[in-house]
């Protein structure tokens, strides 16, 4: 019995030694630094979703000619800042290893709303309303910060005015 | 140990050392063709005379004011000191390392990298730091500055970092494994190409405009260090309009000379009066100016400085004479350089963009 | 601290250096104090743990022991007991013991499994009813399953009376926390390890320069080797898109990366207890010059092996009902399968033991069960072999042994993708795509370039793989490397360790640029 009881406990031992096994290692590199949207914050328009850190080139090309684009080399050629602008909506990108992800999204006219449904010209009630308690407040912006993303409703005498989204990872 | 294997022991010590020194100095990048911003912090240390304006910042003063034509025009011995992507308590430490070096009548410090609380990557911050002479000043930098991920070490013992480029290595770095060729003139960085400024996108959004804690506390140690050294330290935003530099920030810094009684001048508003033209006097289309636009500016701002300031004219002393004159051939045999390119071939191909992809 | 930070070189570096400057008698302190800042320095929470598990176990072996004593003193000053009075008493002594024990053993395990075995039952209670528990945050002590295994063993050796139990608090806390072989083993026992663990070493340069030479080669083959394969590995698993001949790329890579990423900690492990004079168990014997998949597991994670065959293998095959149960099938199956009883099921509960031991999956399940079920078929086909090679006369022929290397080199690195693909299913199915979408020309068109090596990395891999080649194919045929350079002029030896030095400096994967990649086995 005793001797039993043991084998099962010594067995239980080596059962117990769970871990994230040979593949451990990679998994911890492969997350490391590396970019990638991992915010419930996402903006959606013409029907594509433009997370902050997400790779650019597929949206751009799913997003269609923007109404404006301007490029600027970074000082010691570190690669292009580029910014795309699609009427009210203005995306800027970060470049990293050779491609660019999304630094920001900035919502500029009542065109767009964000997924929760607040549009510029809301006011900051309807906004504590659709997301809950942010952040941080101020008088001029209530925040949320998700994941990478930082969710910014700049707000004019109580009225939204702008609303960004920002990568913290960039 | 025994006798007879120690010697051999210290050999091969010595050997080791010796194998990773030669590995280092081929393996830290030299920055003389294309990139060249990571050259110039340390050519500051070449000068063999003392310089009665320096000014310290980013690409903002590195690529807009030509120390040629405030020596030509006033006789004003000056340098920039700095480097791509410069930020504020790195400006400080390079004023603080300056300092130990010399003591000139004036510091202009270009407010724009006020807007950067955090340092912004690893690249720019090896670019300003790798140059700088050891001592307290270098060691507080690089602690400063850091980004998550950077190694104090790596610092101390740059082959730790660069050791991977042996797959990239260029004649540039057998070239000048023991001597660097100069790249900037007295820390200025010439491009004489065109490319007019066009317009720029609206400036981002902001949720706050508050500069911040940090790069604030560095302005203030630096006017502290000015005023503490003689020195007097005058605040500027250079004449460029992108990256957007918002009303909001420009009262904290003029707020902030005010307070410590600097002087503070924002350039943007003054193109006209100056004479800057940026359809012909910028290079990157209005990012920075060319040469056209950085002589036009230097002398401009020299002769407001004079207004202010009682910045000798050090022309007519041999020493001044002898280095500026080495200057000032150097600058110009490059500018005929760049022109000569640009006739050849519509475009700059030894320098900039172009020379980095080749 | 990875063995591979700058900060753990310089620890090891002040280390080393107090160690031989500090008295004999003291070294084994410093070695407690080192020991205790390393794993502080993981996080300051570990240390609890670590402490609860050194305190029970010494003072349970402390009972045990005395226990024992008891038992030896109270018969031997009762000469007259008859047999049934003598057993009665140690009935009695055993059963208090016992107790002890499985106290002992209930609270490291309890830890153990709550530590890590908690989100594995949440995920696979998820997974059976369709529940929406939420995994819990918890802390996993670094090194707890290699630390309590070895602590472990030591009380299960003091309650079976082969151990003596150690008296000094701090000793058996060395022992426990020893930090070379805390992160990845070797899981050392307390007779062996003891031996040299608290003996005074005065420095001697043939011990210090083998130890550091080891050192060195161990950091070798983990930062040029297995850190430059990483990147191909992570893309060949990660992506079902590699089908094909791309399977056999990522056997192959990730069979030499594992085999350097784990070789290379305990080279540099077993090194720094070298250098300080400290013997621990060898972990590895050239495994993959195994002609067949038992002796492969004879010579990989040696340790380990033992441990399982010590402290399941054998208390399974001789428990009470295991020896019914094989009395049974005799009797009711025929001498043939009543015979076999015990060996499967106790290699079983072993092979299981250890798939899980490799991972909270299904998958490391699976992994541990193929590797039975392939030495159990490989031990019932023995009779077939026998008469093949009575036919054909191979055994011993060069071209047949290394027909045999190869194969079971490929055999043990197709199991092993159970590891990486993750994904019982889909391992299947990519390992059966080798033999319907097989496309050579992967390995001469360049596709295997667009995996995140260049050609500069494929020619630093090939030739560093060619050292470590020509280092084993040595040992194998003359022994120590380290002992054939020592007997060459002085300057060789050095100058070799000076090379190996410059070199993992020079063309490691490290630093910015490289994901800091920890050794694959720190994580159990």
């Amino acid at each position: 019995m005793r001797k039993r009881a043991l084998t099962a406990l010594v067995c239980a031992v080596a059962l117990a030694c769970l871990s994230a096994g040979c593949g451990s290692g990679k998994d911890a590199a492969a997350d490391g630094g590396q970019a990638g949207p991992s915010s419930k914050y996402v903006f959606e328009f013409k029907g594509v979703e433009v997370a902050v850190n997400a790779e650019m080139a597929p949206l751009a090309e799913a997003l269609g000619e923007p109404s404006d684009y301007f490029e600027s080399e970074s000082c010691a050629f570190q690669g292009l800042d580029k910014v795309y602008t699609y009427g009210g909506v203005t995306v800027r990108t970060y470049p990293q290893d050779g491609k660019d992800y999304v630094l920001s999204v900035e919502l500029r006219d009542d065109a767009f709303p964000t997924r929760e449904g607040i549009y510029i010209g809301a006011d900051r009630d309807a906004v504590l309303e659709a997301y809950g308690q942010p952040a941080d407040e101020t008088g001029a912006a209530v925040r949320y910060v998700d994941g990478d993303c930082t969710l910014a409703f700049l707000l004019t005498d109580g009225t939204v005015t702008g609303i960004t989204y920002t990568s913290d990872a960039a | 140990m025994k006798g007879r294997r120690w010697p051999a022991a210290l050999l091969a010590a010595v050997c080791a050392l010796g194998a990773l020194y030669l590995a280092q100095r081929l393996l830290v990048p030299k920055y003389q063709t294309g990139v060249v911003e990571g050259s110039m912090v340390a050519e500051y240390y070449r000068e063999t005379v003392d310089h009665d304006l320096v000014f310290i910042g980013d690409c903002e003063v590195y690529e807009n004011f030509s120390p040629i034509t405030l020596w030509e025009t006033y006789g004003i011995s000056s340098y920039i000191r700095g480097s791509a992507q410069q930020l504020t308590w790195q400006s400080y430490y390079l004023l603080e390392d300056t300092l130990r070096h010399e003591t000139p009548r004036a510091v202009v410090y270009n407010v724009q990298a006020l807007q950067f609380s955090q340092p912004q990557s690893e690249a720019y911050n090896r670019m300003t730091i790798d140059g700088m002479r050891w001592g307290p000043a270098k060691v507080r930098c690089i602690l400063a500055s850091m980004t998550e991920g950077e190694h104090f070490i790596e610092y101390l013992f740059p082959l730790l970092r660069y050791h991977d480029r042996w797959g990239e290595l260029t004649g540039d770095d057998v070239e000048h494994l023991f001597s660097k060729d100069p790249v900037t003139h007295a820390g200025y960085y010439m491009r004489v190409d065109v490319k007019a400024q066009t317009g720029f996108p609206e400036p981002r959004m902001l949720a706050d405009y508050t500069l911040g804690e940090k790069p604030m506390d560095y302005l203030g140690r630096m006017a502290d260090l000015c005023r503490e050294k003689g020195v007097e330290l005058i605040l500027i935003k250079a004449p460029i309009e992108y990256p957007h530099w918002y009303d909001e920030w420009d009262r904290q810094a003029a707020a902030f000379a005010a307070e410590r009684g600097l002087t503070y001048l924002n350039l943007i508003p003054l193109r006209e009066e100056i004479g800057l033209d940026m359809s012909t006097d910028t290079y990157d289309a209005g990012l920075h100016l060319n040469t056209g636009g950085a002589e036009k500016l230097a002398a401009w701002f020299g002769g407001w400085l004079l207004e202010r300031t009682d910045l000798p004219d050090r022309r007519g002393e041999a020493a001044y004479d002898a280095a500026w004159r080495e200057k000032t051939d150097y600058y110009n045999a490059m500018k005929e350089r760049q022109y000569a390119e640009l006739a050849q071939y519509g475009e700059l191909v030894s320098f900039g963009a172009n020379a980095v992809e080749r | 601290m990875l063995f591979t930070s700058y900060a753990f070189v310089g620890f090891l570096a002040l280390t080393l250096l107090a160690y031989y400057l500090v008295p004999g008698r003291c070294q084994w302190p410093l070695l407690l104090a080192a020991s205790y800042v390393f794993y502080w320095a993981a996080s300051p929470w570990y240390l609890l743990f670590i402490l609860v598990t050194t305190a029970s176990a010494y003072g349970v072996s402390l009972k045990l022991a005395a226990l024992s004593g008891e038992q030896r003193a109270y018969l031997a000053a009762h000469g007259d007991l008859t047999r049934e009075e003598k057993r009665a008493f140690r009935a009695g002594i055993k059963k208090r013991k016992w107790a002890w024990l499985l106290g002992c053993l209930a609270l490291n395990i309890g830890i153990l499994a709550v530590t890590k075995y908690t989100n594995f039952v949440i995920r696979s209670l998820n997974a059976l009813t369709g529940g929406g528990l939420r995994p819990v945050d918890m802390i996993v002590p670094m090194g707890i399953s290699f630390y309590t295994f070895q602590t472990v063993g030591y009380v299960i050796d003091v309650y079976r009376d082969r151990q003596p139990a150690q008296r000094n608090f701090f000793k058996l806390a060395l022992f426990v926390s020893f930090f070379p072989q805390l992160v990845q083993g070797p899981i050392s026992r307390y007779g062996q390890l003891s031996e040299t663990l608290f003996t005074p070493h005065r420095f001697q340069e043939k011990t210090f320069s083998f130890g550091l030479m080891r050192v060195l080669w161990g950091y070798f083959k983990k930062v040029v080797l297995a850190d430059r394969l990483l990147p191909a590995v992570t893309a060949l698993t990660g992506d079902a898109a590699y089908t094909g001949a791309y399977v056999l790329a990522a056997m192959l890579f990730y069979a030499f990366e594992l085999y350097c990423d784990f070789t290379g900690g305990i080279d540099i492990t077993i090194g720094i207890g070298e250098a300080m004079g400290i013997r621990m168990p060898e972990n590895f014997d050239l495994p993959y010059f195994s002609k067949n998949i038992r002796e492969y597991w004879n010579r990989w994670h040696i340790t380990m092996g033992t441990w399982f065959t010590d402290y399941i293998f054998y208390p399974i095959s001789v428990c009470r009902p295991m020896l019914r149960l094989s009395k049974w099938s005799r009797e009711h199956l025929g001498q043939a399968v009543g015979k076999r009883v015990t060996v499967y099921l106790s290699s079983f509960a072993v092979w299981l033991a250890t798939g899980i031991w490799h991972g909270a999956a299904w998958n490391f399940v699976a992994w541990g069960l193929t590797n039975w079920a392939v030495i159990m078929i490989s031990q019932e086909l023995e009779p077939l072999y026998e008469r093949f090679h009575r036919r054909f006369a191979l055994r011993g022929k060069a071209p047949y042994e290394a027909f045999q290397v190869v194969r079971t080199v490929l055999l043990m690195s197709a199991i092993r993708m159970f590891d990486c693909y993750r994904d019982v299913p889909l391992t299947i199915a990519m390992l059966g795509s080798m033999f319907t979408r097989f496309d050579p020309r992967i390995f001469t068109d360049g596709s295997l370039l667009d995996l995140g090596l260049d050609g500069a990395d494929l020619l630093v891999l090939g030739l560093g793989l060619a050292v470590a080649l020509a280092v084993s194919l040595f040992k194998r045929k003359k022994g120590s490397v380290r002992q054939a350079l020592y007997e060459k002029p002085a300057a060789v030896f050095y100058g070799t360790m000076a090379a190996l030095l410059v070199c993992t400096v020079v063309f490691g994967a490290y630093g910015a640029g490289y994901d800091a990649a920890q050794f694959i086995y720190n994580r159990f």
